[in-house]
């Protein structure tokens, strides 16, 4: 701990981060409200073009504030709510890692740097919902959310190395407009592949399953990375892509399709939690989806509609986590139907929660509201997006039941059994909330305090200015009524759900979803890798030595016969007595696997090692063949004084098959050997190099005439140090084994 | 000679594995001893096949003409020796686990672990 008087509240100090970047962004509003750009740059890897590029727009001016700021709430929250808890400087560590990352991501211009900033969210992330983890249920839930995300980062990395090998820049900000952009067959792979990336982080359907697991993760976490910010970083991606690829085949269809199937799935399983936290992140997946529903439709209303709903959605989703963490701190449960009547104890929480859900379930007057308003104005107009129309109805409706459900149920009422002990959170518990939910209400009562914001973050992600025009009163009209007809069956569906006070469907509704699939893929991939290995690696050496003569031949060979060079024959053309030497090595090798009687075969390898040996002496290597003649006779000495110890004759054999399969095996290595040789023997001509340097300087540096003599004590005199080291460690072991008596079987 | 040693070494290799993927644990080290063959004539012919001894003759500074590659001759004569100890320590092995388990053949080996 960096105080040492209190040992029970983490420092001070932490806040210090988000507040002083907060303080450092502010200033440079009024260049960002003019709708111009700050950008600054530093050489990173110069010969590939990547730089540290940074960019602060519009919309990365809004996701910044969003970040700091909603940041500097979250630290001075977590600041209390982590006292007691063991590992604070850890939390606070990577909750500040996890911030700077953000920030990093949302400010880079550079899509390497933009990468890695993404994957430093998620592993931050990892970091931050293990952050239990002594628990079973965190290490899984966090390493789910790593391994989606993490898949999703290396699908994104590769789409964005396309993207910018296509457009010849790594700048995000030059690659809107490139020429050839459209129309290249390798634009729709990007596309894929980004929008992998963009639906992983962003929790989109068949990805979302992760974040509601990661609800593991202590509250602030939850408030922070997993409702405001680190799940919107796909939909800032898809934003910022928006401009350079809205034009592309498939993307805005894609991602109209799966922000509607996510928005329905999202909302619909919320019905079927009782932990508030769970509810609270399957309305954010369904939030998520319907931002990425707009931003695939893609037009200058959409695209408006986008940054409202965004920053409605990040105030009262924010606020309401932190209550709910508030009211799990008082009271020990997050199940609302053990909750009751607990405004007349947390009258603050109460109201604070009142306000942030009228902005959840889009009730006037509140940002939420106006959010809805807007997104029911770009789906209901244009005939093709009515279907749209209907899932935003529907989302709509379940947001206000279950805004009415975390607002009412634990609030009012008679008091639950688990509000007994209850009392109101501390100041610096409600001082987020009560900032955020005022956030949810009051721009919407004063639009003009933030209009000048979301515009240049709409102009940003449009491509072209926009004005965002932000209004309590829409006119009477479709959107209107929808908009009403959503609350009004959202409170029906609040009544059935408090009758029956419980989840509206069963918690298996509707059957296995992804989450299944990806378990089971979880559960097959060790399996499958278990017998990959006992196929490849069996644990007999005989059948390792087979698959690595297989892999080598096939791996080689194939490299041989596709990139040459194909092997020069060379010359038949010999003397008798080389010819001779030749059919002799040939002769004897394959006889020593030929015949069975021991001593014969030490015979023939004697004779093998002076077929070896003559080749020396015949092309110019008078020590080798010395040193090998030695050799040979040491071995074939060693081999009959060991072998008329012990027979061979009693081994049993391998089947003919297994026989038949390894002598071709050895046979085709056999070949690819020889081809090796033949290139290596006809490649280069004359000496290599450093041979060159050796003949040319053995006499003048080393005063040595034997030029192999020279290399061996001389220019690798340390090689050949390392050489009888080996020799004598090999002679102690030869030794020591003669030596040592093992315990005979039964003594051990 | 240039097409032989090349079908030479192609033989030592494929003898050479053959042995080592056989039960017998002599037989594996006798494939051991043929490899070393192949490998020390595979490194021999890459430095190219020349009758020239690589010697500076008396009166010279350097070869007058193209030597065998001294590189090639000097890195095979470490080879040499080493595979001599390998060999050597193997075969000391498999006579002490046949002393003790009594069989040459790696599947009893296998059976007698713990």
């Amino acid at each position: 701990m960096a105080s040492g008087k209190s040992p029970h509240a983490p420092s001070w100090l932490w806040v210090l981060a988000p507040f002083m970047a907060s303080a450092a962004l502010l200033p440079s509003y009024p260049v960002i409200g003019s709708g111009n750009g700050l950008t600054w740059s530093a050489p990173w890897v110069p010969g590939l073009g990547f730089q540290y590029a940074l960019r602060l727009d519009g919309l990365s001016f809004l996701f910044a504030m969003l970040i700091s700021g909603i940041g500097l709430l979250i630290f001075i929250y977590a600041r209390t709510y982590m006292a007691g808890e063991p590992g604070r400087v850890r939390f606070f560590s990577w909750l500040t890692v996890f911030m700077a990352s953000m920030l990093g991501l949302v400010l880079s211009d550079d899509v390497l740097l933009l990468f890695v900033c993404w994957e430093l969210t998620s592993v931050s992330s990892y970091f931050l919902i293990g952050h239990r983890h002594r628990e079973e249920g965190s290490r899984a839930a966090a390493h789910q959310a790593l391994m989606v995300t993490g898949i999703g980062g290396l699908a994104l990395l590769c789409g964005l190395l396309i993207l910018s090998s296509i457009t010849g820049t790594t700048r995000l900000s030059e690659m809107a407009g490139a020429p050839g952009l459209l129309g290249n067959p390798l634009t729709p792979a990007a596309v894929v592949l980004i929008l992998a990336g963009c639906c992983t982080k962003s929790a989109q359907w068949p990805f979302h399953f992760w974040l509601p697991n990661a609800m593991a993760a202590p509250t602030p976490v939850s408030a922070y990375l997993h409702s405001s910010t680190m799940v919107k970083a796909g939909v800032y991606l898809a934003l910022r892509c928006h401009p350079i690829l809205s034009g592309a085949p498939g993307w805005g269809c894609a991602l109209a399709w799966l922000g509607a199937a996510t928005a329905l799935a999202g909302t619909v399983s919320a019905l079927r939690e009782r932990d508030m936290k769970r509810q609270l992140a399957y309305l954010t997946v369904g939030a998520l989806g319907t931002l990425m529903l707009l931003i695939g439709l893609g037009s200058e209303k959409a695209l408006q509609a986008v940054v409202v709903y965004l920053v409605a959605h990040a105030l009262y989703k924010g606020s309401l986590f932190m209550l709910v963490g508030g009211v799990d701190h008082a009271t020990g449960t997050r199940d609302a139907s053990e909750l009751g009547g607990l405004r007349k104890v947390m009258p603050i929480t109460a109201g604070c929660a009142m306000a942030a859900a009228v902005s959840l379930a889009g009730a006037p007057p509140s940002m939420g509201f106006i959010g809805k308003e807007s997104l029911l104005g770009v789906v209901w107009p244009a005939t093709p997006d009515r279907l749209y129309a209907l899932v935003a109805y529907l989302s709509g409706t379940i947001m206000a039941a279950l805004a009415l459900w975390v607002a009412l149920r634990p609030f009012w009422g008679p008091t639950g059994k688990a509000s007994a002990k209850a009392h109101e959170s501390a100041w610096s518990l409600l001082c987020g909330p009560v900032v955020l939910s005022v956030g949810s209400i009051l721009p919407a009562l004063v639009p003009g305090s933030v209009e000048g914001l979301l515009s240049a973050a709409a102009s940003s992600a449009l491509g072209r200015s926009t004005h965002v025009h932000l209004s309590l009163w829409h006119g009477w009209g479709p959107p209107l009524w929808i908009g009403l007809a959503a609350l009004a069956t959202g409170w029906a569906l609040y009544g059935i759900a408090r009758r029956k006070d419980a989840p509206v469907l069963r918690a298996d509704f509707p059957g296995p979803g992804p989450e299944a699939l990806y378990t089971a893929c979880m559960k097959a991939l060790p399996e499958a890798a278990a017998r990959v290995t006992l196929c490849t690696q069996a644990d007999r050496l005989r059948d390792a030595i087979r698959t690595f003569v297989v892999v080598l031949t096939l791996a080689v060979g194939g490299t041989l016969a596709v990139r040459g060079p194909w092997p020069a024959l060379g010359s038949i053309a010999a003397h008798p007595h080389e010819i001779w030497i030749c059919v002799l090595i040939i002769v004897t090798a394959i006889a020593a696997i030929r015949l069975a009687e021991r001593f014969a075969i030490v015979a023939v390898l004697g004779a093998t090692g002076l077929g070896v040996t003559m080749i020396f002496v015949l092309y110019g290597a008078p020590d080798l063949a010395m040193t090998q003649f030695a050799v040979e006779t040491l071995t074939v000495i060693l081999l009959a004084l060991v072998l008329h110890r012990f027979s061979m004759l009693e081994t049993g054999r391998s089947s003919s098959g297994q026989r038949a399969v390894d002598l071709f095996v050895a046979s085709c290595l056999g070949v690819l050997m020889w081809a090796l040789a033949s290139v290596a023997l006809h490649g280069r001509q004359g000496l290599s190099a450093s041979s060159q340097y050796f003949s040319e300087t053995s006499l003048v540096s080393a005063h040595g005439r034997n030029i192999v003599n020279v290399i061996i004590v001389d220019f690798r005199g340390i090689d050949t140090m390392g050489e009888i080291t080996v020799l004598a460690v090999a002679g102690i072991g030869v030794y020591a084994l003669l030596k040592a008596r093992l315990p005979k079987d039964g003594q051990r | 000679m240039g097409a032989w040693v090349p079908v030479v070494i192609g033989v030592l290799y494929a003898t050479g594995f053959y042995l080592m993927m056989r039960r017998s644990i002599v037989r594996m080290i006798m494939g051991l001893v043929l490899l070393s063959h192949g490998t020390n004539l595979l490194i021999f012919v890459s430095g190219g096949l020349r009758d020239v001894v690589p010697i500076i003759e008396v009166g010279a500074r350097a070869p007058s003409r193209p030597t065998a590659d001294p590189l090639a001759q000097a890195m095979i004569l470490t080879a040499i020796v080493i595979s001599f100890a390998v060999l050597a320590f193997a075969l000391v092995l498999a006579y002490r686990s046949y002393e003790n388990i009594g069989s040459d053949d790696v599947d009893e080996l296998r059976a007698e672990e713990p």
